[in-house]
C-alpha cells in the first residue's frame, strides 16, 4: 500500500560542507592548472606594483559613472572637434602614398633648413622681377617644389568639389530622377520628418 | 545551391538543401534535380543554368553569392519591397526577385544604372535603421542588413538615420518590436499572413510614417498573435528581438539604454565612415560564437518532429533559431517551440534520486536508489514470475531509450509487459493501417498533405496540437486553393477556414465515412484500376456497407444529406486527397473500427502511393511513433515483428544472449486492471504522468496504492511520482543526445545542449546502470551504439545510423541497407506477400450510453500554448502569464440557458468523478457540448477524473472522447480565466500580404525600376 505522498525531506543546507567542497573544487583547479596560475600571479605581482591593479579596480568598479564622464567630456564641441581633426588626420595620412609622404616630408624639413638658414643672416638669393621669377623656375629643384604644390592643390580642389557634390545628395541619374525629391524617394514617409 | 541566401542569414546557418515548402508563386530558387527542367541565362556574359521556375535572382547567385537582397527569403517568396537586387534584365532594371528566369535572358548586375539602384535601395533602406552593429544583440554574423551594407561597401549614410514618432512595443513576454530599426522589408507580414497563416501583421502604407501593426494596430500582447515566432526568426535586423537575446547576447549589449544612445551618437559623429565600425563589429561577432553555442536539437511538443538551433550561453537559453535545412518544419516553430524551454532550468527539477520512507521521500544517492530498484524488482520476480511486473515506456524519451527499456523488460527481466502512451492516442490509427494497407506510420510527409488538391480533417485540430503541421494547410488553402473539410465537434481555427465543415454527432464518423465511401461506390467513382491492381476484398467490402445509405448517416451524424453528397463530389473532383485525423476517432470504443474506415475510403478512391495522397494518423507526442518502431508494445519487437513469431524471437535470442518470453503481455490499460486483481505486483513507469493522462484517474490512482512497488524516472515530481517508492531523476532531451521519430516516420538526430543538471541523467544511463546491476553487462557508452543495434536487428531500421542522420539530415522509414529512405509508402505495392493492400470491413460501434442525467457532452483535447498535463509549460513564465489556468469552453446556447457567464465557476460530474473549472463562453462549442482542455497540473480540473474505463475492445486505448456529465453552476460571475494575453482575445486582420502596391503607390516613393 503506498499513499500518494507529497513530502519529500531535503537535507538542510550544510553552509560548512558547500564551503568545504568549493575549496576542494578550487584546489584540484589549481593542481590541474599550476604551471598557469604561477605566471598568472607573476603577471599580477607586476600589474600591483605598477598601480594597475588599483586603477582597473577603480575603473570596474565606478565602470557606469567612468564611462559617463568620459561620453559627457568626449561630446563637447571643442573635444569633439579635436576628435574629429584627429581622425580626419589620421585618415587623410593613412591614405596617402609613404613613400611620397617621405619625400614630401623631406622636402618641408629641407625647405625648413633653407629658410632657417635665410633668416639667421645668410643671404638669400634675390629673385629680381618678373625675369628673375622666369628663371627661378628654370631651377629644377625649384621646378620640382613647384610641381608638388600644383599636384596638392589639385588634389585638395578634387576633394572639395566632391565633398561640395555629396551635400547636394544627387545621384548619377539626376537628370533622370527628380533630384528634390532624393530625400523622399523611399516611399516610407521621410518627408514628414524634414 | 540556389536557394541559399548571399549572406548569412539567421535562418541559413550553412547552405543547405532547398526548401521543400516553397512559396506558392512559381518565382523560387527551386530544387535543383538531374532530371529536371533548366534554362539557361546570360549574368553579366557568363551563362549561367537554373532550374525551370527559377527567379533571376537565383541565377545572378550562381555568379555571385554576395549580391545583395534584403527582403527575399526562399521560405516567403518575393516580397519586393526593399529594391535591394535590382539588375537589368533584358535592358530593363528589374527587382531580380521577381523576375522568372527564362531562356536567353540578357542578366547585367554591374550595368552603372543597376548599381546606382541598388545603393540608392540600400542608403533608404538606412534611413529607417540606425547602424549601432556592435552594441546590437541581433549582431551574431547573421544580421541580413549588416551583411548587406558591408558587402555593399556603403560607407555614409544618404539619408540620415531618422527615427519613427512610435515607442517600441515592449508589452509580449517574448519578443518586442523596435520601429526604429524596422526597415518595412514585409518579412514579418509575409511570414505572418502566408507562411502560419495566422493573419495578425501587417504594414500600414497609410501612415506618414509606416510601421508593422497587429490586428488593427493594438498592443503585441493584446492581439491575436499566437507567439509562433516567425516574424522574429524571418526579421533581417533587430527590429523584431527575441527578448531573452536582449543585453545577453553582445560583449556591449547590456549598457544603460540612454548612454547606449550617447555613444551611438559620439560614434556616428566622429567616425569618417562605416568601414571601421563594420570591422569592429565584425571583430565583436566573432568574440561573440567563442561564448554563444548553437546546438540543433528536435522539439519534444507534439509529433510534427520540428528541428532547429538552440543558442546558449551557459546554461541560459538564448534563443530558438530554425533554420531551412530543417525537413520537417523549415523555420516554422509553435509558441513551445520557440519560446517554450525555461522549464529546463526551473528549481523544481529533480536533482537527486528519492527514496520513500514512511510518509515522506527523502533524498539517496544513486547508489542506494538503483541497488533497491535492483534489489525488489529482484525479488517480486522471484516471488510472483516475471510478468507481476510492468513497464511502461515514454513517448518523449528517444529512440534509443525506447529501445533500452524494452530490451530491459525483455531480456533481463523477462517478460514482455512492456507498452507506452501511443495506446492512450493511437494505436487504434495503426491498427485501422495495419489492417488495410500494412504500415502503421503516415503514408507519405507533411510535403504531400501541402501539395494534396483536397485534405480532409477529421476529429483532429492541427492549429492548436500540430501547429506547424497545420501552417502548411492553410498556406496551402489560401495560397494555392487546396480545398479543405473538416469533421469536428469544435469549430476550431481550421474548421472555420475550411470550404465545407460538418458537425457529427459524437462517436458518429464511422457512419458519416461509410456512407461516402458507399455513395462514391454507387457512383462508380471509385478508382477502378487501382482497386483492380492493388486492392482485394472489395466485394465483401462492398456488401458490408449494406446499410451506410446517406438516409441512415443523416439521421445517426445529424449531418445533412447535401453536405455527405458535397464530401464525396469534392473527393471526386481532387486528383489528390490526404485524411489527416487524431483523438476524435481514436479515443472511442470503435476506435480502431473508425480508423480502418477511413484507410478504406482512401483505398476505394486510389489515395495511396501517389504524391500529395495518403493516411495521416496525426502523432501527438515527439516520439510516440518512435516508441512503437523501437518496440515498446506487449505485442511487438522492435519494428514491429511479432514476439510470437519464433524466428523473430531467435534473432534477438541470439544477439541478446538470452532466452525471450514467448507470449505477448499485456498494456498499459490491463496493467491497471491486473494490479486491482492482484496480479500485477510492480510498475516501473519512465517519463509519463500516468497518474493524470490515463484515462479514469481515480481508478488509475486506486490502483497505484496497491503496488508493492513502483518506480518512477522523471524530470519533475509528477502526480505518478506521488506513489513511487523510488524516483529517479533523469533528463530532458536537451541535456541528451538520441533520435526521434515523427509522425512522417522521419528519424532525426538531437545533440545535446546543456550537461545534466544536478545529479540527473539520460534514462538511457540509467537502465545501462540498472541492467548492470542486474547482471546484463551492456558497455553501451553513446546512444549511437544503441542505434547500431537496433538497426543490425530491425528490418525496418537497417539503414539507420548516426552519421546518415548527422545534423539536419534525416531518414523515413523504412530504410534500406544502402541508407535509402521511404517519404512516400506504398509506391511499389503493399507490405503483404501479394503486395495488395485490404479493404476491411467494420462494424459502428454506438458511443457509450449514459443515464439521462449526466446530460452535457464534454469533448476534450490539447490547447496550443500547454503541453500535455502542463508539468513543462506552466513552468514557463511567459506561457503561463498567457495562459494561466485551464478553463472550460461553454457554448453561447448552453451559456444562455444555464446562466453561465464568462469567468462562472461550474462543476462537471461524470459517474467517475468531478470537476471544477471556469468558463468560458464561446461559439467554438455548440449546444450541449463542452471542451476540457487537458492542459492542467491541478486535480480539481483535470479532465480524466471525468473520463471512464471503457475503451476500443481491439487495441484497448481508452474512450476519453465518450464523456457525459451533469452540469452544476456554483457561481454564475467571476474573473474569466481567459486573460489579457490570450490570443483567442484578438481580432485577426487578413491581407493577402504586405501588399507593396500600396507602397508604390504613396506620393513620396520615386520608382528605381523600369516599368
Amino acid at each position: 500500500m503506498a499513499k500518494a505522498i507529497q513530502t519529500v525531506r531535503w537535507p538542510e543546507p550544510d553552509p560548512a560542507a558547500e564551503a568545504a567542497a568549493q575549496r576542494a573544487r578550487l584546489h584540484n583547479v589549481a593542481a590541474e592548472e599550476a604551471q598557469a596560475l604561477e605566471k598568472m600571479m607573476r603577471l599580477l605581482g607586476h600589474l600591483d606594483d605598477a598601480g594597475l591593479l588599483d586603477i582597473a579596480n577603480a575603473l570596474l568598479a565606478q565602470g557606469g559613472q567612468v564611462m559617463e564622464i568620459i561620453v559627457r567630456q568626449a561630446e563637447k564641441p571643442g573635444t569633439l572637434g579635436l576628435l574629429k581633426s584627429a581622425i580626419a588626420l589620421t585618415q587623410g595620412l593613412s591614405q596617402a602614398d609613404p613613400q611620397a609622404l617621405r619625400h614630401l616630408f623631406a622636402g618641408l624639413s629641407a625647405a625648413g633648413e633653407a629658410a632657417g638658414e635665410a633668416s639667421r643672416g645668410g643671404r638669400p638669393s634675390e629673385v629680381g622681377g618678373i625675369f628673375g621669377l622666369w628663371r627661378a623656375m628654370r631651377d629644377p629643384d625649384v621646378a620640382a617644389g613647384l610641381g608638388v604644390m600644383m599636384a596638392m592643390l589639385r588634389g585638395i580642389g578634387a576633394s572639395v568639389r566632391r565633398g561640395g557634390a555629396e551635400a547636394d545628395g544627387a545621384g548619377p541619374r539626376e537628370g533622370a530622377r527628380a533630384r528634390e525629391g532624393a530625400r523622399d524617394t523611399d516611399g516610407d514617409g521621410g518627408r514628414s520628418r524634414r | 545551391m540556389a536557394g541559399a541566401t548571399h549572406v548569412e542569414d539567421k535562418t541559413s546557418r550553412t547552405t543547405g538543401p532547398v526548401p521543400a515548402v516553397g512559396p506558392a508563386s512559381a518565382l523560387t530558387p527551386a530544387r535543383a534535380a538531374a532530371s529536371a527542367p533548366t534554362v539557361r541565362v546570360s549574368v553579366d556574359g557568363r551563362e549561367v543554368v537554373v532550374p525551370a521556375g527559377s527567379n533571376v535572382l537565383a541565377a545572378v547567385l550562381q555568379t555571385d553569392e554576395r549580391f545583395p537582397h534584403i527582403c527575399y527569403h526562399p521560405a516567403l517568396g518575393p516580397i519586393q519591397t526593399c529594391d535591394t537586387c535590382i539588375a537589368e534584365i533584358d535592358g530593363k532594371l528589374q527587382r531580380a526577385c521577381a523576375v522568372e528566369a527564362r531562356d536567353g535572358m540578357q542578366v547585367r548586375t554591374k550595368a552603372v544604372a543597376a548599381r546606382w539602384a541598388r545603393k540608392e535601395a540600400m542608403d533608404r533602406i538606412l534611413h529607417n535603421h540606425e547602424l549601432y552593429c556592435t552594441v546590437c544583440d541581433n549582431n551574431n554574423g547573421n544580421c541580413v542588413v549588416h551583411n548587406t551594407a558591408m558587402a555593399m561597401n556603403i560607407e555614409h549614410q544618404k539619408y540620415p538615420f531618422s527615427p519613427k514618432p512610435y515607442e517600441q512595443d515592449n508589452s509580449h513576454p517574448f519578443y518586442r518590436y523596435d520601429p526604429d530599426q524596422c526597415i518595412l522589408c514585409g518579412r514579418c507580414v509575409e511570414a505572418c499572413q502566408n507562411l502560419q497563416v495566422s493573419e495578425v501583421l501587417s504594414i500600414d502604407w497609410s501612415r506618414e510614417r509606416p510601421r508593422v501593426i497587429w490586428d488593427n494596430d493594438v498592443p503585441i500582447n493584446e492581439s491575436s498573435c499566437v507567439s509562433c515566432g516567425h516574424c522574429v526568426t524571418v526579421c533581417p535586423c533587430n527590429a523584431l528581438m527575441e527578448k531573452s537575446m536582449l543585453g545577453e547576447a553582445g560583449f556591449l549589449t547590456g549598457i544603460d539604454p540612454a548612454l547606449l544612445e550617447r555613444m551611438i551618437h559620439l560614434t556616428k559623429e566622429t567616425e569618417p565612415g562605416y568601414g571601421p565600425i563594420f570591422t569592429v563589429s565584425e571583430v565583436e561577432a566573432k568574440m561573440r560564437e567563442a561564448r554563444i553555442q548553437r546546438t540543433k536539437t528536435v522539439c519534444t511538443y507534439c509529433g510534427v518532429g520540428c528541428s532547429f538551433d538552440i543558442w546558449t550561453k551557459g546554461r541560459k537559453i538564448l534563443k530558438v533559431q530554425p533554420q531551412m535545412e530543417a525537413p520537417a518544419n523549415q523555420i516554422s516553430t509553435c509558441v513551445k517551440g520557440k519560446f517554450g524551454w525555461e522549464w529546463v532550468n526551473h528549481r523544481d527539477r529533480l536533482l537527486t534520486p528519492l527514496i520513500r520512507r514512511g510518509d515522506e521521500f527523502v533524498p539517496a544517492t544513486w547508489d542506494e536508489a538503483l541497488d533497491l530498484v535492483a534489489q525488489r524488482l529482484t525479488e517480486i520476480k522471484q516471488r510472483y514470475g516475471p510478468d507481476a511486473i510492468g513497464y511502461i515506456s515514454s513517448s518523449k524519451c528517444t529512440n534509443e531509450e525506447n529501445y533500452l527499456m524494452q530490451k530491459f523488460a525483455r531480456a533481463v527481466m523477462g517478460t514482455n509487459n512492456i507498452d507506452n502512451c501511443s495506446r492512450y492516442c493511437q494505436t487504434p490509427a495503426t491498427e485501422g493501417l495495419h489492417r488495410t494497407v500494412g504500415y502503421g506510420g503516415d503514408s507519405g510527409s507533411i510535403r504531400d498533405i501541402e501539395m494534396a488538391d483536397l485534405v480532409i480533417v477529421i476529429g483532429a485540430n492541427p492549429a492548436e496540437s500540430h501547429p506547424v503541421l497545420s501552417t502548411r494547410v492553410r498556406r496551402a488553402h489560401k495560397k494555392r486553393g487546396q480545398k479543405l473539410i473538416v469533421a469536428d465537434l469544435r469549430r476550431h481555427d481550421l474548421a472555420r477556414r475550411a470550404d465545407l465543415y460538418l458537425h457529427p454527432n459524437p462517436g458518429t464518423d464511422l457512419v458519416w465515412i461509410s456512407a461516402v465511401t458507399k455513395y462514391i461506390l454507387d457512383q462508380g467513382w471509385e478508382d477502378k484500376d487501382f482497386l483492380r491492381e492493388h486492392v482485394n476484398g472489395l466485394e465483401a467490402f462492398r456488401a458490408s456497407l449494406e446499410p451506410y445509405t446517406l438516409d441512415h448517416a443523416a439521421e445517426v451524424t445529424g449531418i445533412g444529406k447535401d453536405d455527405l453528397i458535397r464530401v464525396a463530389e469534392m473527393i471526386h473532383q481532387a486528383s489528390t486527397t490526404c485524411i489527416l485525423w487524431a483523438m476524435g476517432i481514436t479515443q472511442h470504443v470503435g476506435g480502431s473500427e473508425t480508423s480502418t474506415a477511413i484507410c478504406n475510403l482512401l483505398l476505394v478512391t486510389g489515395n495511396f502511393g501517389r504524391p500529395g495522397t495518403g493516411a495521416y494518423p496525426l502523432r501527438g507526442h515527439n516520439n510516440v511513433q518512435g516508441a512503437g518502431d523501437f518496440g515498446c508494445a506487449p505485442l511487438y519487437l522492435p519494428g514491429y515483428e511479432r514476439v510470437d513469431d519464433p524466428d523473430v524471437r531467435e534473432r534477438y535470442e541470439r544477439a541478446w544472449g538470452v532466452k525471450l518470453p514467448e507470449t505477448p503481455g499485456i498494456d498499459n490499460h490491463q496493467m491497471v486492471e491486473k494490479i486491482h486483481t492482484g496480479e500485477l505486483k510492480a510498475m516501473y513507469i519512465m517519463g509519463e504522468e500516468m497518474a493524470l493522462v490515463d484515462s479514469n484517474a481515480n481508478h488509475v490512482q486506486a490502483a497505484f496504492e496497491k503496488l508493492e512497488f513502483l518506480v518512477v524516472q522523471d524530470v519533475f515530481f509528477s502526480k505518478t511520482a506521488q506513489f513511487a517508492d523510488v524516483v529517479l531523476p533523469a533528463c530532458p532531451s536537451l541535456e541528451k543526445d538520441g533520435t526521434f521519430t515523427n509522425t512522417e516516420r522521419r528519424i532525426q538526430r538531437l545533440y545535446k545542449v546543456f550537461d545534466p543538471l544536478g545529479d540527473s541523467k539520460p534514462d538511457w544511463q540509467i537502465f545501462c546502470e540498472l541492467a548492470n546491476r542486474l547482471g546484463a553487462n551492456w558497455t553501451y557508452t553513446h546512444p549511437s551504439e544503441i542505434m547500431a543495434e537496433a538497426a543490425s536487428l530491425a528490418e525496418l531500421f537497417r539503414g539507420v545510423s548516426y552519421e546518415r542522420l548527422e545534423g539536419y539530415r534525416s531518414l523515413q522509414w523504412p530504410v534500406l541497407e544502402d541508407g535509402t529512405d521511404t517519404p512516400l509508402l506504398y509506391t511499389d505495392g503493399f507490405p503483404f506477400p501479394d503486395g495488395k493492400a485490404r479493404l476491411y470491413p467494420v462494424s459502428w460501434k454506438p458511443p457509450i450510453e449514459m443515464p439521462a442525467e449526466y446530460d452535457v457532452h464534454v469533448n476534450n483535447g490539447r490547447i496550443l500554448e500547454h503541453f500535455h498535463e502542463g508539468n513543462l509549460t506552466y513552468r514557463v513564465r511567459g506561457i503561463e502569464r498567457k495562459v494561466p489556468t485551464a478553463y472550460v469552453e461553454v457554448s453561447p446556447e448552453l451559456a444562455a440557458e444555464r446562466g453561465i457567464r464568462d469567468g462562472a465557476l461550474v462543476r462537471l460530474t461524470s459517474p467517475y468523478g468531478s470537476v471544477k473549472l471556469r468558463a468560458v463562453v464561446t461559439d467554438r462549442v455548440q449546444g450541449n457540448e463542452l471542451y476540457l482542455p487537458m492542459n492542467t497540473w491541478h486535480d480539481d480540473e483535470a479532465v480524466n477524473y471525468l473520463t471512464s474505463s471503457y475503451h476500443d475492445d481491439v487495441t484497448h486505448t481508452p474512450a476519453y472522447k465518450e464523456v457525459q456529465v451533469r452540469l452544476e453552476v456554483l457561481e454564475p460571475d467571476g474573473e474569466s480565466p481567459m486573460v489579457k494575453g490570450n490570443f483567442r482575445l484578438g481580432h485577426p486582420n487578413p491581407q493577402p500580404g504586405v501588399r507593396v502596391e500600396e507602397k508604390w503607390k504613396r506620393a513620396d516613393y520615386q520608382p528605381l525600376v523600369e516599368v
